[in-house]
């Protein structure tokens, strides 16, 4: 075995195909930096150029491309709160509060460097895993990755915080948007006869929704730059560093987050969508004082979410060597390489073909080291971003939000999606729902659904007794009910004073708060209304069971909240009455629970009014956006936009507008139209004159 | 030194976007033009992995070289959205062409208005090759043999009610009386092996093509044995096995089965919308059956161990006729036995 891994680097480090290897590096950070491509894009684009090459070559080339687009997503994450790809969301929460306190170089240092280890940890698990991968792969089967799916659902309520009921709440919507689409008894749920739901949301736009639309909403209304205090210069050698020591410092912390990105990894349909938030609520939930730091800018929180989102590309190659189930949708494109070249994942990779997988994991380690450290290059130039006037970077970042939020189906349904879940987000984020269980839901959804009912029909209620399912689902019973139980048996509860149990009627909480609940009550009923026309056992159980939760839930919480006395709640959440602060008109609930593990934004002393007022006008922009495009097209009215914007809403000059517009402009087409060959959506300019669409140069009406 | 970026990223776009129109000559239609093939299917599956060699290759066959492109619309939904937008989106001058799942030409006809399409009207450009699906049992299974499948409940792997996976035992308990019990939710072919590798179930459907370059030691070592496949003839790879039709017993069953076969039978084929100029047809059909007997693609083709069985744009136009031929009492049956997709209200 050991020979077969020199055997392998002396072949990899041949000039050729190290150069690929850095070619597949640089492509890859290039376009995790880009919110909504990442490595799948690359890959599909990329893969032709590989029919000529070796297997050595083209892997590595790949490999490289892949393995390292989970570094360069940090980027945007922490300047913009825009998450790169999907596995960089978890890094938002403290990554971009430190980028607002001055040090996004210290969010980097340890970024990098956490995804660096994270990725070297997953190689080596990988290589030293090899001999017995396809016994331990055999014996997870549907009923172990119902418990390990179930395991990922439960941290919801650690990413709950200190609000369990909106969290369940969140993730019950998640679950509902999770079933949309046809599922696997033919029936199309909630898909209103459009072809766009047909099988189910895309969760590119959702994730852009949810997390950047929001973010970019507050620095708006805030009218300020991304970074508030601390000096200019940002990204010095010296914060960097810093951020190096914190990693070394929570070794502990990015060997356990590793794991858990290369473990769940290896469980196909997980993957990058959900690992760094199980790895985030692992850290929430151990870390020492996590629960009044998380969420605020702890650099222990981007270390969490950044070496699990790395170590996955190690863990998801597993079963596709194993037995030639791709781990993540990305490797599934890896294994259509493994087959234009004729090799067959299976067997073979562990024997005949042991050298090529011993490429795949020097190329996973040397990519990585590659990667962190041309970001650490370049990180100061990109820092100089979060000083850039909001006026100016708004529109910008907009644009390449929708611009990513169009490759999860390359259809309207992806702005659609984008901006309903943008205006949800923000709903959640001004009133303190926590976004990250919605996440969670909507990942896990559609799997333990999958494996709910292949665990049914084939074992019974015998699914149960598997070994391994027992210890997955006592861990998971553990962490759920360990904090119930602490709190009742800790001496801080019997220390304090009680506060009497008192039903009194709260006129002050009829709020937005209220109306948000009562929103999602009613779209939990419509939900469950609509199951019984469908035919099917199979396709109503879940959504049904789902649905009446969420009802209940939101009933309950709509009760609690008009009905049960402020000190009583601050009394259940372990503080005294007094930390709690006025309500106002409800928008100001700060500090009447610590626990919050999403973002926060603070308007200071901003007027109500004049909040709602700015974000309507956001909002207003938004849409405007969408409806010219719908008319023009994409790409021509992102150019009017960004220069409308930035000449009428950031009140800059003409040139200013035309020197941002132009250059960016330029770059998209080049890197959409012409290298990406993206399928623009069609306009009503371009269905009314067809031929503008038949140049190809132009063909984006 | 902001200013200086700017302006030399402009020069550079500016130079892309003309270096690409420069070898506009009169080379016919297709010289400078781009041609958008759009796939119906995900972009890790078969349809893509086919289209991207024809891609590359094909341009050499066509006067003029335009460059073909991939447009993926992938997804479960992807046959049905790529057949809905060819048909009615794209620009009709032969710059578009497309490919879309195999099941969509009979599809029509076994689930009327489900889509927005009419496959009988297209350009059919020609096929790489019919793909035949097959019902295969597992080592370790209950029964060996058809035959014993009749007698013993067998557990299949499929992935939902809509895919060939769940509709083929289905056609085969309706009209032979096996005891499969289908156990959907197994995620693409490697979900379904996996199945089978666990224990979990003991047969599967699907292509025989996805065991070739997916699992052919399951072949090598005897662990997957066909016993059914489709398509209007045996394939060349499974001589052995008997096809749908073979095993027929009523007219109206071969009916049936007929309408299945031509399903699989139309495997990669290649189409442009209705309204295109008749020439171009021609001279893409032209570049395509060249490019069918082109080394170069032929030797990517077998590297990938990909079959390569070609039919012309009209042997194609004479599977639609046979279609559109079906007696409708052959059609209720195929309806009733085929279609599990809930007709919408």
């Amino acid at each position: 075995m050991l020979d077969m891994a020199v055997k392998a680097a002396v072949t990899l480090a041949d000039p050729l195909r190290l150069g690929f290897l850095g070619l597949g590096v640089i492509i890859g950070l290039v376009l995790g930096v880009i919110p909504g491509l990442g490595g799948l894009v690359g890959l599909s684009l990329l893969l032709p150029f590989t029919f000529s090459m070796d297997p050595y070559t083209a892997l590595a080339f790949l490999m490289g491309l892949s393995a390292v687009s989970a570094t360069s997503d940090t980027i945007p994450a922490v300047l913009f709160g825009v998450p790169g790809t999907v596995a960089s969301a978890a890094t938002i929460l403290d990554g971009f509060p430190m980028a607002r306190k001055g040090e996004a170089g210290r969010a980097f240092g340890a970024a990098f460097t956490a995804s660096v280890m994270g990725g070297l940890f997953g190689a080596v698990l990988l290589g030293v895993s090899i001999p017995v991968l396809r016994p331990i792969m055999l014996a997870i089967a549907s009923p172990e990755l119902l418990a390990i799916c179930l395991f990922g659902l439960s941290l919801a309520a650690v990413l709950a915080g200190g609000s369990p009921l909106k969290g369940m709440i969140a993730v019950c919507l998640g679950l509902i948007i999770a079933a949309t689409g046809e599922d696997t008894a033919g029936e199309l749920r909630w898909s209103f006869d459009s072809l766009y739901l047909y099988d189910g949301f895309p969760i590119v736009p959702i994730a852009l929704g949810l997390f950047a639309i929001p973010e970019i909403a507050d620095m708006v209304i805030q009218r300020s730059a991304i970074q508030q205090t601390g000096d200019v210069a940002t990204v010095t050698r010296r914060s960097q560093w810093q951020g190096v020591k914190d990693v070394f410092k929570n070794w502990f912390l990015v060997i356990r987050c590793s794991s858990i990105g290369a473990g769940l990894g290896a469980v196909p349909g997980i993957g990058a969508p959900i690992l760094d938030w199980v790895a985030y609520g692992h850290a929430a939930r151990t870390e020492k004082g996590a629960a009044d730091t998380f969420g605020k800018g702890d650099v222990r929180g981007v270390i969490a979410s950044e070496s699990s989102n790395n170590a996955k590309e190690g863990g998801s190659l597993v079963p596709t060597i194993a037995f030639g189930v791709p781990g993540t949708a990305s490797m599934a494109l890896i294994l259509g390489a493994f087959v234009i070249h004729g090799l067959v994942p299976g067997p073979d990779m562990l024997s005949k073909n042991l050298d090529v997988t011993y490429t795949l994991v020097w190329s996973i380690a040397i990519a990585n080291v590659l990667g962190a450290g041309i970001c650490f290059m370049f990180a100061n130039q990109f820092a100089k971003v979060a000083v850039i006037r909001i006026g100016i970077l708004a529109p910008v970042i907009l644009a390449v939000v929708y611009l990513g939020a169009f490759q999860g189906k390359h259809a309207w349904g992806d702005i659609y999606t984008l901006l309903a879940f943008g205006f949800i987000g923000f709903s959640m984020k001004r009133l303190r729902w926590p976004r990250p269980p919605l996440i969670l839901g909507f990942v896990l959804g559609e799997l333990i659904e999958r494996y709910m009912f292949i665990s049914a029909e084939v074992y019974g209620w015998s699914w149960l007794t598997r070994p391994i399912t027992m210890i997955i689902i006592a861990i998971t019973l553990f962490g759920l009910f360990r904090p119930i139980l602490r709190y009742y048996f800790s001496k801080e509860r019997r220390g304090k004073p009680r506060v009497p149990f008192k039903l009194t009627f709260q006129a002050a909480k009829l709020n937005t708060d209220l109306l948000l609940t009562i929103g999602l009550m009613v779209l939990f009923i419509a939900a469950v209304s609509a199951t019984t026309e469908w035919e099917e056992f199979r396709s109503q159980i879940m959504p049904q069971s789902i649905g009446t939760a969420g009802i209940v839930f939101a009933i309950l919480l709509a009760l609690v909240h008009v009905f049960v006395s402020p000190a009583y709640i601050a009394a259940i959440k372990g503080k005294s009455p007094r930390d709690r602060i006025d309500y106002g008109d409800g928008q100001e609930e700060k500090a009447e629970d610590g626990q919050h593990f999403d973002l926060t934004t603070d308007f200071g002393d901003l007027s109500v009014n004049e909040i709602r007022l700015r974000a309507f006008s956001y909002f207003a922009w938004c849409v405007g956006f969408f409806a010219g495009a719908m008319v023009f097209g994409l790409l021509p009215t992102m150019f009017v936009f960004i220069v409308a914007y930035i000449r009428l809403h950031g009140k800059e000059s003409w040139a200013m507008a035309f020197a941002v517009a132009v250059p960016l402009w330029l770059l998209t087409y080049i890197l959409f139209h012409q290298v990406l060959h993206v399928p623009w959506p069609q306009s009503l300019l371009g269905d009314t004159f067809g031929i503008l669409r038949t140049f190809p140069n132009f063909n984006f009406f | 030194m902001k200013m200086r970026t700017s302006l030399s990223i402009l020069a550079l776009g500016v130079a892309a976007t003309f270096s690409l129109d420069a070898p506009a000559a009169a080379q016919g239609f297709y010289a400078g033009k781009q041609i958008t093939l759009v796939v119906g299917a995900s972009n890790r599956g078969t349809y893509a992995g086919y289209s991207r060699v024809l891609a590359i290759h094909m341009s050499k066959h066509i006067p003029g070289n335009p460059k073909i492109i991939l447009s993926v619309k992938g997804g479960a939904s992807g046959g049905m959205v790529a057949a809905n937008f060819m048909n009615n989106a794209v620009p009709k001058d032969g710059t578009v062409m497309g490919i879309t799942q195999q099941t969509i030409p009979v599809s029509q006809f076994l689930r009327p208005g489900a889509g927005r399409y009419d496959a009988t009207k297209w350009g059919w450009i020609g096929n790489i090759s019919p793909i035949t699906n097959m019902v295969a049992l597992w080592h370790k299974s209950p029964a060996q043999t058809l035959e014993e499948a009749k007698k013993v409940e067998v557990r299949v792997s499929a992935t939902g009610k809509s895919s060939p996976t769940y509709v083929y035992p289905s056609l085969m308990n309706r009209f032979f009386g096996t005891k499969f019990k289908m156990i959907t939710g197994y995620k693409g072919i490697g979900g379904m092996n996996q199945g089978m590798l666990q224990g979990e179930t003991h047969a599967r459907g699907a292509s025989w093509l996805s065991v070739v370059t997916k699992a052919p030691h399951f072949i090598k070592e005897k662990k997957l044995k066909p016993i059914i496949q489709d398509g209007l003839k045996r394939d060349p790879m499974l001589p052995n096995v008997p096809t749908f039709l073979e095993l027929a017993k009523t007219p109206t069953e071969k009916g049936v089965f007929e309408l299945v076969a031509i399903g699989s039978t139309f495997g990669r084929s290649y189409f442009i919308p209705q309204g295109v100029p008749a020439a171009r047809l021609v001279t893409l059909r032209k570049a395509f059956q060249a490019t069918m007997k082109d080394p170069a693609f032929l030797a990517q083709m077998k590297k990938q161990k990909n079959p390569v069985n070609p039919m012309t744009g009209p042997e194609l136009e004479g599977l639609i006729k046979r279609i559109q031929a079906t007696k409708p009492d052959v059609l209720k049956l195929a309806q009733s036995a085929m279609v599990f997709k809930k007709k919408k209200k």
